[in-house]
């Protein structure tokens, strides 16, 4: 057949573009809405992740500053320990607040405390002080523990070596044990110094499943305790929490003068309300005074001062000072007596005879230190000194 | 060379159109712009929402009401706060031991609307993932301790001084920090549980059984008071937490704090006993908004979950208990305005705690492999 015979042969897309009619547009529609919806959830995710953030950091902001300002007010008034939870809550929240790591020192002076300790952001359990060593391995766990310990930093170092013992309770037994021990001790006397007694004293419990603690530890873990026994009296039992506040506030620990004052006046009222022996109270609130000054005891103590002289000197002839300032109290009611049914190992005693307490915590202040002119002669003086920064590193 | 005529073009396809038929696929197509274009709008807004709120798996603000209306004139209203104060806990890592403060609010506060109620209730949970051990301690609710910066009280009133002066925390912060003071040990996570989520949870995993030791009056909200005789009984929710709130005396508070170890380890030996883990676990999410407003928590549903799939791998026999009570662990005194209240004998306390919280530690010098010890 001649080509010219040939009919032209029309394409075949002719036809199917006839035959699919406006299929094309819509299956173009289709997908153009999908990528079109694909997209708008897409965005609307990141908008909304991006407004949860913003509404959360706006709500942060809000909150830091509630507590700023309550913090400070508290801090005017008086309410110290309030204070100081507010500004430890902002320094664990945001560590770069401003002007909050001075009100809080200013806060624990105080409260007759260190403050040479910034509160530690938080931080992730894990870190790696050596990039060459993974946490996921033994070797990499037990080298992240050792470095958080030379960074002093306690509960990482006990995370990272509960992580460990998790893996393999058996590896490097000795040397993972002497690592808790001196995490949970120094951490313990950093606790205890710092006002959390009971937290303190549970921390030296479990360092000492590892060993006996060192006289430092021991000394401070008994100050602890006995301060605690001393504290459930206080408001309950105004005498033996006086007596056993003397020998602490003696000490200068902690806030012991402060209730050591306000137990011995508490005191003093109870004697004359109870017993009307006037003279007795007036020995109370004598040390109470000595202890911490009070201008709203001084009309009690100079009252009951005048009803002693009278009771018991027939001319009354002495004129009561303003201040009263007994010359030599009554001493036998300051001796530290805790009852033999649940005194913390009766009387503490301190058996170690190194340095004087140059380094001990001394009281404020505006606690009031117990002043030269009376002098309570306390069973109890823990004479060990307690520097954070001479921790204990195991040698390991 | 002849060429032959073109056929006839067919008129499928290239026929042209009316006007009216052009301007209707054009509108049609307009008109799907303009629906693509409503719709995206709706579905970002409603993902960015949704995203913006959590999803919806954030616990509500805790609304502890009672269950039933008291007869009460006042409904008394949670004071008011800008914002949350509690954040959740950092998350739990699965090595370290980890402490609950589990918290009942007294219902008699709620009714007379005095404000921020105390505590009625409150018990130390621990468990330790690597040895597997897990311990219980209650704290009388009338113990007089020193509450950080507020002073000396019952140990109960940390939770309103902690909510009404907007401390960090609120009143549950507080009531960590009292109760930390106190026992000493560091408390992650707390839990108060209002009286309708409790019920809501026993209904859940179908009651419990608890073999009452002596006879006993109870009287569940919303029910008749039931007198319980000594020998084992099934209880619904009401009944449970009216058994768990019921004091035979003024002074009972001690038994009460063991009947109320008792409906926890009912608790969990039903869930065990009954393999109702993988139901309640496929239910969580339910369940935690259902009770939510319920529960005021720093624990995260994960953390929950990875808990309570731990608690549930622990044998009964493996759970010491304790209750802070006379004679050794208090003693008994009357403040001068007539208070009555516990005070404490730390030594004695210390024992039960060591008991509980030292023996069992992983803290130790050596510690026995557990097998998936703290993997859910």
């Amino acid at each position: 057949m001649a080509a010219g015979d040939t009919l032209p042969i029309r394409p075949p897309s002719d036809n199917r573009r006839r035959n699919l009619g406006y299929w094309p547009w819509i299956l173009a529609g289709g997908v153009l809405a999908i990528v079109v919806l694909g997209a708008s959830a897409v965005t609307g995710y990141m908008g909304g992740q991006q407004e949860r953030t913003d509404q959360k950091a706006t709500e942060q902001d809000n909150l830091l500053q509630e507590q700023f300002d309550l913090g400070v007010a508290d801090l005017q008034d008086g309410r110290l320990q309030i204070a100081r939870q507010r500004f430890e809550y902002i320094l664990q929240t945001d560590p770069n607040y401003p002007s909050v790591h001075d009100l809080l020192d200013l806060t624990l002076q105080g409260l007759n405390q260190p403050t040479s300790t910034p509160v530690p952001p938080p931080t992730e359990v894990i870190n790696t002080p050596t990039p060459t060593l993974s946490v996921q391995t033994l070797d990499g766990l037990f080298s992240a523990a050792q470095g958080a310990l030379s960074q002093q930093n306690w509960d990482q170092t006990i995370d990272l070596l509960l992580a460990l013992r998790h893996k393999d309770p058996e590896y490097q037994l000795d040397q993972v044990n002497q690592m808790f021990f001196g995490a949970l001790r120094n951490r313990g006397l950093g606790e205890i110094l710092n006002g959390e007694q009971e937290q303190g004293i549970y921390d030296l419990t479990l360092a000492s499943r590892f060993g006996a603690l060192d006289n430092q530890a021991a000394s401070w873990q008994k100050t602890a305790e006995y301060y605690l026994y001393a504290n459930s009296y206080f408001g309950l039992d105004w005498q033996l929490a006086a007596a056993n506040f003397s020998g602490l506030c003696a000490a200068g620990v902690w806030d012991s003068c402060y209730k050591y004052a306000e137990s011995a006046a508490s005191y003093g009222d109870l004697l004359i309300s109870r017993d009307k022996d006037y003279c007795a109270a007036v020995d109370q609130y004598d040390a109470s005074l000595t202890t911490r000054d009070k201008d709203s005891l001084h009309p009690t103590a100079t009252a009951a001062y005048e009803a002693c002289q009278t009771a018991t000197a027939p001319p009354a002839t002495a004129t009561p000072s303003a201040t009263p300032t007994a010359g030599t109290p009554t001493i036998e009611v300051f001796t530290a007596t805790p009852s033999a049914t649940s005194a913390p190992g009766a009387t503490p005693t301190n058996t170690a005879t190194t340095a004087p307490a140059t380094g001990s915590p001394t009281p404020s202040a505006t606690l009031g230190a117990p002043t030269a002119t009376f002098t309570p002669s306390p069973s109890f003086t823990p004479t060990e000194t307690f520097t954070p920064t001479a921790t204990f590193t195991p040698g390991g | 060379m002849a060429t032959q005529p073109s056929p006839p073009r067919p008129t499928t396809g290239t026929k042209s159109h009316p006007k009216w038929y052009d301007l209707m696929v054009v509108g049609i197509g307009a008109a799907f712009v303009v629906a693509l274009a409503v719709a995206a709008y709706i579905v970002h807004d409603v993902v960015r929402q949704t995203v913006a709120t959590g999803g919806g798996f954030v616990l509500d603000r805790f609304n502890a009401q009672p269950t039933q209306p008291g007869p009460g004139p006042t409904q008394p209203v949670p004071t008011p706060t800008l914002v949350p104060l509690e954040a959740t806990a950092p998350p739990w890592t699965g090595n370290s031991r980890v402490t609950i403060l589990l918290m009942g609010l007294d219902y008699r506060d709620w009714l007379a609307g005095i404000g921020a109620p105390r505590t009625d209730t409150m018990m130390l949970i621990t468990i330790d993932p690597l040895t597997m051990q897990a311990g219980m301690l209650s704290i009388p609710r009338d113990l007089w301790v020193e509450i950080p910066g507020f002073g000396f009280n019952r140990i109960n009133t940390a939770y309103p001084f902690g909510e009404s002066n907007r401390l960090p925390g609120g009143g549950p912060g507080l009531a960590v920090k009292t109760v930390e003071s106190v026992i000493g040990v560091p408390v992650q996570y707390y839990a108060v549980i209002d009286f309708s989520a409790f019920e809501r949870m026993i209904d859940e995993i179908g009651g419990v059984d608890v073999l009452v030791k002596e006879r006993i009056k109870i009287s569940p909200i919303g029910q008749t008071s039931l007198w319980l005789e000594p020998k084992p009984h099934h209880l619904d929710g009401a009944q449970t937490l009216a058994y768990a709130r019921v004091r035979k005396g003024a002074g009972d508070d001690f038994g009460r704090a063991q009947r109320q170890q008792q409906v926890a380890l009912a608790i969990l030996d039903r869930v065990v006993g009954f393999n109702m883990v993988p139901t309640l676990i496929s239910k969580a999410p339910r369940l935690y908004q259902e009770i939510s407003s319920g529960i005021r928590t720093n624990m995260s549903l994960q953390d929950m979950v990875s808990l309570g799939w731990l608690a549930v791998h622990i044998p009964q026999s493996d759970i010491s208990s304790g209750v802070i009570s006379p004679p050794g662990m208090v003693g008994f005194y009357t403040r001068p305005d007539g208070a009555q209240v516990l005070r404490p004998v730390p030594d004695q306390i210390r024992v039960l705690r060591d008991k509980i919280f030292v023996d069992s530690n992983a803290i130790g010098p050596s510690v026995g492999p557990v097998e998936g010890a703290g993997q859910p």
